[in-house]
């Protein structure tokens, strides 16, 4: 995915724009990120596809009508990604107490079974949000180091180096759960 | 990277919807930036046609101001001289005794609504102190958090100079500028916990405080090791610090709450 293709609107144009009411920017927004958000919100949720569902249209409903209260400190997916964050958290607590169901095969998404990707998946989680984001951004969106800088709102190098840090929380988290196991 | 990480982490991606369902579900939440242009043009076409009616009506007005009164409306003025004739004979003189006697119960009536002040009084006092208290607590909550982690940081970040062959006497310069950025920041923490009364200007100007201590910081380091991004080990951005704007005053402890959980796993 890219965050910005060629010759397209500014994120922060397109804020801009949406905080005046102007039709379509908004949406543009959402097309642009929904799936990276989407998939944040995923990780965090322990992979159930439904709760992800809620917490994605919760997450973009306080995303419109905050709109005209992003002050733009830092990128705009980064605050998209706080507020998701938010609001998977939120989803956690109101279902901590409720009995945990072995899930059911997703046959919607088959891809997600497999041992190893819930895993992955797991290890993420675990990695705190400033480095599990653009690990995520690289990998399963295939932004450009440019392209993380400007969606997060962070200088290049910031990113690079941040992304060498959480590969290395990455191996951690994930030697720590292959010696759990 | 290890390509063999990037691999694993790569083949784990998982499916998103696509993003139609979910606009259509905030559209239907009446969420006026997800709906369509039409709706956008047809919603601004009838504000339009609302406006000018309100203006043609208004323009009307002077005219309608400038009839002469109608027959309804002397009978209802002359009606309403009837009654204040009647109301004024049935007026009675007032005493001084009378006076006196009023006099007595509207003290008796101050007295009581004076007690009901000093209650009031009380229970506000009350407030504040138990504001003042859980100020205090979440002050020594968010030090002790910031102090644990930044602590740890600055190890991690000396360990990395290190490791680099930065020369002992340059460490030690390193660590001195990492202890008193440390300093700063908890100096900056308690500022922001002493403005009473408006803790949301507080936190946005503190947060603009982090990034110009942090900015500081950096161009010492960097003066000292002759790198120029040391960005993330310093933690420059404000939520390594305090909550994001989002914590807009101290009864929001979710917020609170979420961030120490968030920022306690790095």
């Amino acid at each position: 995915m890219a965050a910005e293709p060629p010759g397209s609107t500014r994120d922060d144009s397109l804020v801009d724009d949406a905080r005046g009411g102007l039709p379509g920017s908004f949406e543009t927004l959402v097309r642009r990120y929904h799936a990276a958000v989407y998939r944040q919100i995923l990780v965090w949720v322990n992979g159930d596809h439904a709760a992800a569902d809620d917490v994605a249209q919760e997450t973009w409903w306080r995303i419109a009508r905050g709109v005209k209260r992003f002050e733009g400190r830092s990128g705009f997916y980064a605050w998209a990604c706080r507020i998701a964050h938010n609001e998977s958290t939120r989803w956690l607590g109101r279902n901590a107490r409720k009995p945990r169901l072995v899930p059911k095969p997703d046959e919607e998404h088959p891809a997600d079974q497999s041992a190893t990707g819930e895993a992955v998946r797991l290890a993420l989680s675990r990695l705190p949000e400033k480095f599990a984001t653009p690990l995520m951004l690289e990998l399963w969106e295939d932004m450009s180091l440019k392209e993380i800088a400007h969606a997060l709102g962070l200088p290049e190098g910031t990113v690079k180096s941040r992304l060498f840090r959480a590969r290395e929380k990455f191996r951690e988290v994930w030697d720590e759960m292959e010696s759990e196991s | 990277m290890n390509d063999r990480i990037a691999e694993l982490i790569r083949n784990a991606k998982p499916q998103a919807p696509s993003p139609d369902a979910l606009l259509a579900a905030l559209g239907s939440r009446g969420l006026p930036a997800a709906s369509s242009s039409a709706v956008w043009l047809l919603r601004t076409a009838a504000l339009f046609t609302l406006a000018a009616g309100i203006g043609a009506a208004a323009a009307l007005l002077p005219r309608m101001g400038a009839e002469p009164p109608a027959a309804s409306e002397l009978e209802r003025v002359s009606g309403l001289a009837a009654r204040i004739e009647l109301l004024e004979s049935r007026v009675t003189p007032v005493t001084p005794e009378d006076v006196a006697a009023q006099e007595t119960r509207i003290a008796a009536l101050e007295t009581q609504v004076y007690a009901r002040t000093a209650i009031e009084q009380a229970v506000a006092d009350y407030f504040v102190r138990r504001d003042a208290a859980e100020r205090e607590l979440w002050q020594q909550r968010h030090l002790e958090h910031v102090r644990r982690h930044y602590a740890r940081d600055m190890e991690g970040t000396l360990a990395e100079l290190k490791a680099q062959d930065l020369p002992e006497a340059k460490l030690v310069r390193a660590r001195e500028i990492l202890e008193q950025h440390g300093k700063d920041i908890e100096a900056l923490i308690k500022q922001s916990y002493a403005q009473v009364g408006d803790h949301r200007r507080g936190h946005r100007d503190m947060h603009q405080q982090f990034a110009s201590l942090a900015r500081g910081a950096q161009d010492s380091l960097a003066r000292v090791t002759g790198e120029n991004d040391w960005g993330s080990l310093l933690g420059e951005s404000p939520e390594d610090w305090a909550p994001t704007s989002e914590f807009e005053d101290l009864s929001d402890f979710d917020s609170m709450m979420n961030w120490m959980r968030r920022s306690s796993r790095g």
